[in-house]
């Protein structure tokens, strides 16, 4: 994948660049979400973006005075391109600071910065070019064995790949270089070299992917071995990588894969070459649910936060469209699925220095209720009595009036429904009403459970009227015209 | 109870200062943009900021003065190069591209101390300055002109009756005719002649001259502006324009002349062609336009809005391109910020009020505006004439602790029609990272929400609850629950419980973090009410404890779970849940408490603008600054650290303390660890608090009646012992009373059933052999008749309190009430 140089998250991570194949380069603020506007080089039409790259954040002074704001100047984002020229872009003013020519025509392949002032590159003439950002001047050129990409350790020491890796220190005054180490490096193209910061320590490891290797590796560069520190599967072509800072000898390490998924590794180096190949800490997709079908966007880069709950803000999206989310790599633990819409589906915002008034949306989900509409559950208002402490005599009024009642109703009585293995009522409505239709109905019963149950509950005075019914019935049997 | 210890025993290596973290007040003067256009440079504070016109960043901060920047124009003589000019007359000659090029005069000397800069209008061909000086107090400033090279007593005045503001005075192009207002009159000063040209009572407010004619605009209070051609002539003509219906706050030509720009509190800029008679109008530009200012290519136009923000507007389009915005101000307000500030853990940024109608979300972080939430959804009505309209806003404003729910309540009274008050639930989907309105409910209370708040941890796989409290002697918990239909899935928050106590207003509520109890003030008493069941569990009040309990913090940690922090007026009080007791109270003027929910400590700031950190375990002080600031704190919050550092104490290990002050700059507390220093400079200006840890509450008339029942219990206890005579299983139990007591906090106890058990077993010896077990129901039963008999003496005792606080209410306190006043 080429597009891997293309994209650069600026040192705090609060800032994204994206150079998309159009050759606009996009500006996004990662925690608003909001892409903050769009350029168009001069020359995107002839010389396409090789590579873009952050400059690191300056080094604060400590001042006497006290000052709030730290110089929030900006980072410079330095754009290789394919015509062999580097252009130093300020994002904060909107232009071009400076235009360096490494070797045109020949490309650009790689740039990395050391400090805020000091820039190298890599071009396909195999030079690596040392530059002061501030005087656009070439400080040294040094022929090298060829590479594509690189990465500064110290002010001398760099690591420069093709498919081996190679440590060389820069000699300014001769203008040649000194190879220090070598390392197997990947069978095919490298093409991301990551150095792992420590606080105040020089770098010791260099990770490193290439394009179609389905490993990273971990090169310590302390050791005389040839062989990696540590190698972490990907099981997939791996994108772009992005490393925590070490901390206690652990390092967090995220690599994004062609299918889109963000893979996650977790491993002590302790300078032991390890033969055991490191397996995935936690898999994230980014999935997009439209009418119940799913369907993948990829997350295309991510970056370490390396704050006290060690997040991690991923971009996901396609091309040029991208959204942002923080989320903490605790959470990121196993085979995990997000949710997510397009952003590709929502319209893409213009981007605009405009008032950043963000319109919450209403829904027809939205509930709103009118004045008076706040219908509260009932509460239990539990009024003390005077005097009584413990509130026992506080009973609700439900209660009170429950042990008040003569005929108590069993408590579970009157959940039951009412049972239909009887007729005593109708019979009893029968004979008040004397209907010779009701009475009729409840003597032609002759299930034997049922009058057995009637006769049981047929209260006192109904049985005379009944008997009388029933000898008037047995008399005029066969009479139509009865009673 | 006046312990009045110094302060030194305890040893305070640190010194706090409070560190601006926002840009500042921005549009305090009026703005100038660069030959190029390209960026705007305006002083703030004491120093010089310049923006970028395309982007809206801020670039750079130069700080050249050590007192308020009073002006920054740009130089005639030289290209590329800018004037500023501070209160105290430090005038600084300096290039915007070139770093190194500094020229500094001082135009006072020692003698002149008793004026003050108050504008520096302009700046000649010949590099002579014009600047306005202000003796003390005086309402009118004196103009002066100095020469190059400038000394303090090289100058000439030229009028000694101008006003201070910066846009009533002007300078035609050529240096030699200077204009300014005086409410009812135009005066023209050129030369030896001095011209007046009164207008009536339609006063001025503005003028400026025409960059290229001879002629002047000014604008009045009734919106009228007015263009006086051959102002230079005894008899000027003049021109009326009219379409603002308040004063014009600020006039500007373009660099040809033959546009005017004016702006006002229609917030609508207003485009003049002069040769045209024509006129075209920009509205809704955020909020007051207070400057309108051109720049010579003819590229932009920019005003500076009241909301401390300024709107680039391209002029040839005429379309608003940009927006350079620092902290929002609140305006509209009497009490700037009313909703306080908030901490959003998605963005991690605070949320506060914004543009009226807006909540804003600043990051702290990068020291930015993220952006404003439009909360009311309505446009801002600009005043009338001669009426003030109300605009809804945000007057209160909790965000959930997962950052995926703000709650809003909008208020509007303008004591004519009835009042509104809505009360909203926002909610951040992160599907499509969007903010949702989910809920609004009109009328939540009858009168005013006093407070709102958000479990501080929800309970997993629910939302947390959330608390409103109003004036109108309610509170009411608001619950999300499931509202789905058959078009989808959805929620909504519903109101599941109502409180009240007494017919008291309800002033503060909080939850405790686990989410088991609800801490609500009414009026002065606090009480505690269970979520759930919305049932009152007790009371907590001091007679002497009138005032009405403002905020409401639980402790959090180890030592701190059980207490609670109450803040009035003039009182901090921790409260014991366990023992239902006043552990401690503190006599401050206070302005607003924070609790840090990472950590146990609690932040109160003063009417005096003083910082106290403390524990809630005891009134012992962990931290404090005296007078940090100018203004007093109206909110803070503390908000985590996102890297953490050794070199911080203990209180600021995990959150940054922030505040924001009445003139409304958000500050953060640094603390800066330097011994020697620090302690010079505290060790003569701190005192000591009055406290009353030890001291017991001894003199007021309930600690009377507390003394007297400590005294009966501890007589049960020890009758108690003797006749048990368990020696080993006794003082195992006490231990686990004394556990319970040490560990408990008081809304996480487990059931009293589950405690007795524990107890019994503790008390009951592993082997108990049959005798014993006779003996020990024998002593059971002893047990029974004496708790029968201590439940009646309780009951005695309970009686004679009552007795004794019928005496205490009879009796006079007026001795003890001047005690209570040291």
């Amino acid at each position: 994948m080429a597009s891997v140089k293309l994209m650069n998250f600026s040192p705090t991570g609060e800032k994204f660049a994206h150079s998309g194949p159009d050759g606009i380069l996009r500006i996004w603020n990662t925690i608003s979400g909001i892409l903050e506007h769009e350029y168009q080089p001069s020359e995107h039409l002839t010389a396409t973006t090789t590579c873009v790259r952050y400059s690191p954040q300056k080094k604060e002074k400590k001042k006497a005075a006290v000052k709030s704001l730290e110089a929030s100047e900006g980072n410079l984002l330095a754009m290789g391109t394919l015509a062999g020229n580097i252009l130093i872009y300020s994002p904060e003013k909107r232009e071009i600071v400076a235009t360096l020519d490494h070797a045109p025509p020949h490309a650009v392949l790689d740039i990395t910065w050391h400090t805020t002032e000091r820039l190298y590159s890599l071009a396909a003439n195999n030079t690596l070019v040392e530059w002061d950002v501030t005087s656009g001047e070439k400080i040294v050129s040094v022929e090298v064995n060829g590479g594509g990409a690189i990465c500064a350790l110290t002010k001398k020491l760099f690591c420069v790949t093709s498919r081996s890796i190679e440590v060389i220190a820069l000699l300014r005054k001769s203008g040649t270089v000194n190879l220090k180490n070598s390392y197997t490096g990947h069978t095919s193209l490298v093409t991301q070299l990551l150095p792992l910061l420590v606080k105040d320590a020089p770098t010791r490891y260099v990770i490193s992917s290439s394009q179609e290797d389905r490993f990273i590796y971990a090169w310590d560069l302390l050791s005389e071995n040839e062989e990696p520190a540590g190698s972490f599967m990907v099981k997939d072509i791996i994108g772009t990588v992005a490393v925590s800072a070490l901390q206690e000898g652990a390092v967090t390490l995220s690599a994004t894969t062609r299918t889109g998924t963000l893979v996650l590794f977790t491993q002590h180096l302790n300078g032991n070459s390890q033969r055991k190949v490191v397996k995935s800490m936690g898999k994230l997709r980014v999935v997009s649910e439209v009418n119940g079908k799913q369907t993948v966007i990829p997350v295309v880069s991510s970056f370490f936060c390396n704050d006290v709950s060690s997040s991690i803000i991923i971009a996901y999206g396609h091309s040029s469209i991208l959204k942002f989310e923080r989320m903490s790599i605790s959470d990121l633990s196993g085979d995990k699925e997000i949710i997510r819409s397009d952003p590709s589906a929502t319209a893409a915002r213009k981007p605009t220095a405009l008032a950043k008034i963000v319109t919450p949306l209403m829904t027809k989900d939205t509930f709103i209720k009118g004045p008076g509409y706040v219908d509260v559950e009932p509460t239990s208002k539990v009024k003390r009595k005077h005097g009584d402490p413990d509130g026992i005599a506080a009973l609700p009024m439900e209660e009170r009036l429950n042990a008040l009642a003569i005929d108590k109703t069993k408590t579970g009585d009157a959940t039951q429904p009412p049972k239909a293995d009887n007729v005593a009522h109708l019979l009893l409505q029968g004979l008040h009403s004397k209907d010779q239709r009701i009475l009729q109905s409840v003597i032609d019963h002759g299930d034997k459970d049922t009058i057995d149950n009637t006769v049981r509950r047929l209260p006192t005075p109904a049985i005379v009227p009944l008997l009388k019914h029933l000898q008037l019935v047995i008399r005029g049997k066969g009479h139509k015209s009865v009673g | 109870m006046e312990v009045g210890d110094d302060h030194e025993a305890a040893g305070f290596p640190e010194a706090i200062h409070a560190v601006q973290t926002d840009w500042g007040l921005l549009v305090r003067i009026k703005p100038v943009l660069t030959a190029n256009s390209k960026y705007l440079l305006t002083g703030s504070g004491n120093s010089i900021k310049v923006f970028s016109t395309t982007s809206g960043s801020l670039l750079e901060e130069r700080c050249y003065h050590d007192a308020q920047v009073v002006g920054v124009i740009s130089s005639k003589t030289k290209k590329d190069q800018f004037i500023s000019c501070d209160e105290n007359g430090l005038v600084c000659f300096w290039s915007h591209q070139d770093r190194k090029s500094l020229e500094k005069f001082t135009l006072y000397t020692k003698e002149d101390k008793k004026f003050r800069i108050a504008s520096l209008p302009f700046c000649g061909k010949g590099g002579e300055l014009f600047i306005v000086t202000q003796e003390e107090k005086q309402q009118k400033g004196q103009l002066r002109k100095y020469f190059y090279p400038y000394k303090p007593k090289k100058f000439v005045i030229i009028s000694k009756d101008v006003p201070l503001e910066p846009n009533k005075i002007a300078v035609s192009v050529s240096g030699d005719h200077v204009a300014y207002v005086y409410p009812e009159a135009l005066y023209v000063v050129g030369g030896h002649t001095r011209r007046r040209h009164t207008v009536g009572t339609r006063y001025l407010t503005c003028v400026t001259f025409h960059p290229s004619q001879d002629a002047l605009a000014t604008g009045d209070i009734t919106g009228r502006i007015l263009i006086w051609y051959e102002i230079k002539s005894p008899k000027p003509t003049k021109m009326e324009l009219h379409w603002h219906y308040l004063p014009v706050a600020d006039l500007a030509f373009s660099v040809t002349g033959n546009e005017l720009y004016s702006g006002g509190e229609e917030n609508v800029l207003v485009k003049w062609q002069l040769s045209e008679e024509k006129r075209s109008f920009l509205p809704r530009l955020g909020m007051h336009i207070r400057f309108v200012v051109t720049d010579i290519t003819n590229t932009y136009i920019v005003t500076a809005q009241k909301d401390n923000a300024f709107s680039i507007i391209s002029a040839k389009k005429y379309k608003a391109e940009g927006v350079i915005q620092g902290l929002a101000m609140n305006t509209d307000n009497a009490e700037p910020f009313p909703a306080g500030i908030a901490y959003d853990p998605f963005t991690r940024a605070v949320v506060l009020n914004g543009r009226t109608g807006h909540v804003q979300f600043y990051d702290l972080h990068h020291g930015k505006q993220l952006f404003h939430l439009d909360i009311t959804m309505s446009n801002y009505y600009s005043r009338e004439r001669y009426q003030k309209i109300y605009n809804t806003d945000v007057e209160k404003l909790a965000v959930s602790p997962d950052g995926c729910w703000l709650a809003t309540v909008e208020y509007r009274d303008d004591h004519q029609s009835s009042m509104e008050l809505r009360l909203k639930f926002w909610n951040f989907k992160k599907e499509d990272q969007i903010w949702y309105l989910n809920t609004s409910i009109e009328m939540p209370h009858d009168k005013y929400i006093n407070g709102i708040t958000f479990q501080p941890t929800p309970t997993p796989g629910k939302t947390s609850l959330c608390i409103t409290c109003g004036e109108d002697d309610k509170f009411k918990i608001w619950k999300e629950i499931d509202n789905s239909d058959i078009y989808g899935k959805k929620s909504c928050w519903n109101c599941c419980g109502v409180g009240s106590y007494r017919h008291f207003p309800a002033t503060a509520v909080s939850i405790s973090p686990d989410g088991s109890l609800i801490a609500a003030g009414f009026g002065s008493i606090l009480t505690f009410w269970l979520p759930t069941t919305c049932q009152l569990k007790g009371t907590l009040s001091q007679p002497y404890l009138s005032e009405r309990i403002k905020q409401i913090e639980f402790g959090r940690g180890k030592d701190s779970g059980s207490l609670i922090v109450t803040r009035t007026k003039n009182w901090v009080c921790a409260w014991d849940l366990f023992m239902c007791t006043l552990s401690w109270r503190v006599s401050i003027c206070s302005t607003c408490l924070a609790a840090d929910p990472l950590s146990s400590y609690m932040a109160v700031f003063s009417e005096s603008c003083d910082v106290f950190v403390f524990e809630p375990r005891s009134s012992e002080l962990v931290s404090w600054q005296n007078n940090i600031d100018v203004s007093p704190a109206v909110s803070a919050v503390f908000v985590p650290h996102l890297k953490k550092s050794d070199l911080k104490p203990l209180w600021n290990e995990q959150s940054a303390l922030i505040y924001i002050n009445k003139n409304q700059m958000l500050k953060m507390l640094e603390v800066n660890v330097d011994l020697s220093s620090a302690k010079d400079t505290i060790a003569g200006r701190v005192k000591q608090l009055v406290q009353d840890t030890e001291a017991p509450v001894a003199p007021t008339p309930f600690a009377a009646l507390v003394s007297q029942t400590c005294m009966s219990h501890s007589e049960n206890k020890t009758s108690q012992s003797d006749l048990a005579a368990f020696g080993d299983q006794v003082e195992k139990s006490a231990i686990f009373i004394q556990e319970v007591l040490n560990e408990a906090r008081v809304y996480r106890l487990d059931s009293f059933a589950h405690l007795t058990l524990e107890f019994c077993k503790r008390i009951i010896p592993e082997a108990v052999n049959s005798e014993e077990k006779q003996e020990n129901e024998d002593l059971d039963a002893k047990l029974k008749v004496r708790e029968e008999f201590q439940r009646k003496t309780q009951k005695k005792i309970f009686k004679r309190k009552r007795k004794d606080l019928q005496r205490v209410t009879d009796s006079d306190f007026s001795d003890l009430m001047s005690v209570l006043a040291i």
